[in-house]
């Protein structure tokens, strides 16, 4: 076969297996894509057995465990809404209140259910320290750090 | 030290600033003087870099809590190591630790290419200084390390570095990655040098490639040793998660990869020099795209710098790296053209070149997934994300053609392949995956999973293939020399390192794609709520929660579980698995509380690691039991303690109430009775009976995932290793001929 011949069938055949993979990875992005949703969205969007990624920060004071369940409120980024979740399992380490989350639920007429190991947390290493924080170990109030046993 | 700190970057601004301009100057007027100058200013940026860090180390190794740093990431109880590595947990540091990384290799490529490239290595030098520069001018401006905070309000104690980064992995996960990403820099500035230069021949690639391994294999070992940590730690994803950063990582480590292999075939045959100098290019802009998803909180991701405000900058630099690497690429296509045409599709360079696309595609579905919540922000307005689960079905069967190919590229012959070569090569190997497929579909739940099957087989093809190998080569040199087959085997690898080392990264890569078909496919997890006694089954085996644990030591409470793991009825291990609370510094939470507040606690996993399988257990601890007591001696010391400044504040001065109230604190013994109150509440943990959340995962065949890097990181370090190392003695002058033309890659 003629070499420039053989060169435009490879050269075609590469381009359609690209054509195919990229239109696969769109068909597959756009119709498995579940909305990342604040507090807020959440709230005016929510259907029941609707399926959402709520994405916030854990509301100080919302923490409350029970047996194996873990309440919890996600506090929408820029306004004072947050929705309260439901979590069964065993949370992630650096899971706490004041940090940033995100977690798979499932709307049960209202009932925010958090899905089994779907809550993530930030990586340790990443945290900014909030300023002044550290004011309060300054005089004393909280005493040595060590328990001596 | 503060003043001295800054004033070192400042200075390694201007030495950056100086360097470009030498370098330039001197490579248009053709003045070596200044083309030395260059070279210089990136030693002396080096070194200057290197003192400003030890710098940071000794504050941080001092406890010096003005450091705004030390006093956000370190405090008095931090161990010596962790105050080590604490310089990198913080933002300010880790910019601190690129540069100088990033500045020490390239000086030592710039050392390297003193007597060569004379046209090229000036404008490399200034790409290099250029994007040292970068990083310099982020660490002077935005995240200072060196910040200081005014002696009135700088704390007595620091808010300690995180418990869960109090990990041996934190002393080498973040500086092996960091090192592959500012070594890939050095291929990158010298693929720019060239195209400035038009310089575009082979040997700028032969003298970086060096560099694009070291790359590969520091980055490469960095990603496995953060796998390994996420594995041990609680809620991090197991040891692959799909995570924004943890792909950012992948992409530019996947590109090094196929330009590992494709370079190759621009040695041997002079093609491909637009794709090869394009892959330099790409890996050197995606190394630079993973340090901006981790600090410009694009993304949200698990390794995302909060806050972060350094997103612009980096934008404007990775739009600088695309434009110009286009810009050049485009401008010398002419000189880019291959020397040969492929010849036919059954070669080892259509193979490579496949194997390249095949690896190309994995990274652009990782980029498209990892970015799809912009992408779709952009185009809906809408930010979506298809998470995890939209990886699996695009890069599972990609990495099996790879792994196909791993098997089938090295012993391809060049050119065009006969059917008599594919004979010689392929059918040993091809049995042996055709048996290990048939026995694993008949004995094993493998044959329920397809693509797990497909992994064992073709995994078992590449092993085949690299014994055959190694068998044949040492065959072949025993009957040359008549060493012993040990001896045989060594001077086989020794003669051949770039060779033989990749069969053996190879065979590492086929161990770990066993590894992980394996642990993923078939893996049992299980939460349950267990009382002491009780058990739990996961798979074929069973769990039972033999008793709760207590410990008290003076950096933190432990309340764990040992639990008793059975198979069939047989003990198989008994496990300790705890979680760990270290005392906070928020007031909030009272003195008796700070040590139970689990913000600020960490699980140590119960892990039982073998051949076959893993058993990973961890119990979050249930302190509701402990919380009325808590509360009533927080209230009861709180009453102390007020009555004690009330009483101060009456007789004292207020410049020395503080000092007062902890002297009286002292002689009352308030902190012996709260460290007795801690003792005791800790101790009633394990009087109650009340349910502890369990999670315990069966993960088969986990343990060959970490040989598998363990045999690629060997390979890496053999064909990286320079000859003089491994060669002593010549072959005589008889053997060489006939010892070369086995050995020829």
């Amino acid at each position: 076969m003629d070499p420039n011949r053989k060169r435009a069938i490879r050269l075609t055949v590469a381009l359609t297996a690209a054509l195919l993979l990229a239109s696969a990875l769109i068909y597959v992005s756009f119709s498995a894509g579940r909305d990342e949703l604040t507090a807020s969205q959440l709230l005016n969007k929510a259907k029941p057995g609707g399926q959402y990624i709520l994405a916030g920060t854990v509301e100080n004071g919302s923490i409350r465990r029970q047996g194996e369940r873990t309440y919890f409120s996600v506090l929408d980024p820029k306004r004072r809404i947050a929705v309260p979740v439901s979590y069964t399992g065993v949370v992630p380490d650096p899971f706490a209140q004041g940090r940033a989350v995100m977690v798979d639920v499932t709307d049960q007429g209202g009932r925010f259910i958090g899905q089994q190991n779907s809550l993530t947390t930030k990586c340790p290493s990443k945290y900014q320290a909030a300023s002044g924080a550290l004011k309060q170990t300054a005089g004393e109030p909280l005493g040595p750090a060590t328990v001596k046993s | 030290m503060s003043t001295l700190g800054h004033a070192l970057l400042l200075l390694d601004l201007g030495l950056c600033l100086f360097g470009i301009i030498a370098s330039v100057h001197g490579a248009r007027r053709d003045r070596p003087d200044w083309i030395e100058a260059g070279r210089r200013a990136m030693y002396a940026l080096a070194g200057l870099s290197v003192i400003a860090f030890v710098l940071l180390e000794v504050a941080f190794i001092r406890g010096d809590f003005s450091f705004k740093v030390v006093a956000d990431t370190s405090s008095t109880t931090t161990p010596l190591f962790y105050r080590l590595t604490a310089p990198w947990s913080s933002q300010q540091g880790s910019l601190l630790l690129w540069v100088t990384l990033s500045s020490l290799w390239s000086s030592l490529a710039l050392y390297l290419t003193r007597k060569r490239l004379r046209e090229i290595v000036p404008y490399a030098t200034a790409v290099l200084l250029g994007m040292n520069g970068f990083f310099v001018a982020l660490a002077s401006f935005a995240a200072n390390p060196f910040q200081t905070t005014p002696p009135a309000v700088t704390p007595t104690d620091g808010a300690g570095l995180d418990p869960l980064l109090m990990h041996p992995s934190m002393m080498f996960h973040p500086p092996m990655l960091y090192s592959g990403y500012t070594l890939m820099a050095v291929p990158f500035a010298f693929a720019v040098a060239a195209l400035i230069t038009g310089r575009l021949g082979s040997e700028w690639i032969r003298d970086t490639r060096r560099f694009a391994l070291a790359a590969w294999l520091c980055l490469g070992m960095g990603i496995i040793l953060g796998a390994r940590w996420s594995f041990t730690e609680l809620g991090w994803g197991g040891y692959w998660g799909w995570d924004p950063v943890e792909n950012a990582a992948l992409m530019p480590w996947i590109v090094c990869t196929a330009f590992i292999h494709s370079i190759q075939i621009q040695e041997k045959r002079g093609m491909l020099k637009v794709w090869n100098v394009s892959l330099v290019l790409s890996y050197g802009t995606l190394a630079i795209f993973g340090t901006f998803l981790v600090r410009s909180g694009v993304l949200d991701s698990i390794h995302a710098f909060g806050g972060s405000t350094l997103g612009i900058p980096f934008v404007v630099l990775l739009s600088a790296m695309v434009i110009t690497s286009v810009g050049l690429v485009v401008w010398r296509r002419e000189g880019l053209r291959s020397e040969h045409r492929l010849d036919s599709l059954l070669s080892r360079e259509a193979m490579f070149l496949l194997q390249n696309l095949v690896l190309v595609a994995i990274t652009f579905v990782i980029f498209w997934i990892t970015l799809f919540p912009l992408i779709s922000l952009a185009l809906t307005g809408v930010r979506a994300s298809v998470g995890p689960p939209a990886f699996t079905p695009f890069v599972v069967p990609l990495a099996l053609v790879l792994v196909l190919l791993t098997g089938v590229g090295p012993l391809i012959s060049w050119r065009r392949a006969t059917a008599a070569n594919l004979r010689r090569h392929f059918v040993l190997p091809l049995a042996l995956g055709v048996v290990v497929g048939v026995l694993t579909a008949t004995l094993t739940a493998a044959g329920r999973q397809p693509f797990a099957l497909a992994a064992f087989v073709f995994g078992a093809f590449v092993i085949g293939t690299v014994a055959q190998e190694f068998y044949r080569g040492t065959a072949a040199r025993r009957a040359s020399t008549g060493a012993s087959w040990p001896h045989a085997l060594i001077a086989l690898v020794r003669r051949n390192r770039r060779r033989y080392g990749g069969y053996i990264a190879h065979l590492g890569f086929a161990v770990m794609l066993i590894g992980v078909a394996a642990s993923s496919s078939f893996q049992h997890a299980r939460h349950a709520t267990l009382m002491p006694g009780q058990s739990v089954n996961d798979g074929a085996y069973s769990f039972r929660y033999v008793r709760p644990t207590v410990a008290v030591n003076s950096e933190r409470l432990s309340f764990g579980a040992v639990i008793a793991v059975s198979r069939g009825g047989k003990f198989v291990t008994r496990l300790h698995t705890m979680q760990s609370f270290y005392p906070s510094t928020n007031a909030g939470d009272g003195f008796i509380g700070r040590f139970f507040d689990s913000a600020n606690a960490d699980s140590t996993i119960g892990l039982a690691s073998g051949t076959l399988r893993d058993i990973w257990t961890v119990a979050a601890a249930n302190l509701n039991p402990l919380l009325p007591l808590i509360q009533r001696d927080n209230a009861l010391l709180t009453s102390r303690y007020n009555a004690v400044v009330r009483d101060v504040r009456k007789q004292v001065p207020v410049a020395r109430q503080q000092a007062a109230v902890n002297n009286v604190l002292d002689r009352l013994g308030f902190w012996t009775a709260r460290d007795v109150a801690v003792q005791a509440i800790a101790a009633q943990y394990l009087k109650h009976r009340y349910p502890v959340a369990f999670l315990v995962i069966v993960f088969p065949l986990v343990g060959w995932l970490w040989a598998g890097a363990a045999i690629i990181f060997i390979g890496g370090l053999i064909s990286l290793v320079p000859p003089a190392l491994l060669v002593r003695r010549r072959s005589p002058a008889t053997q060489r001929p006939r010892v070369a033309a086995r050995e020829l890659v």
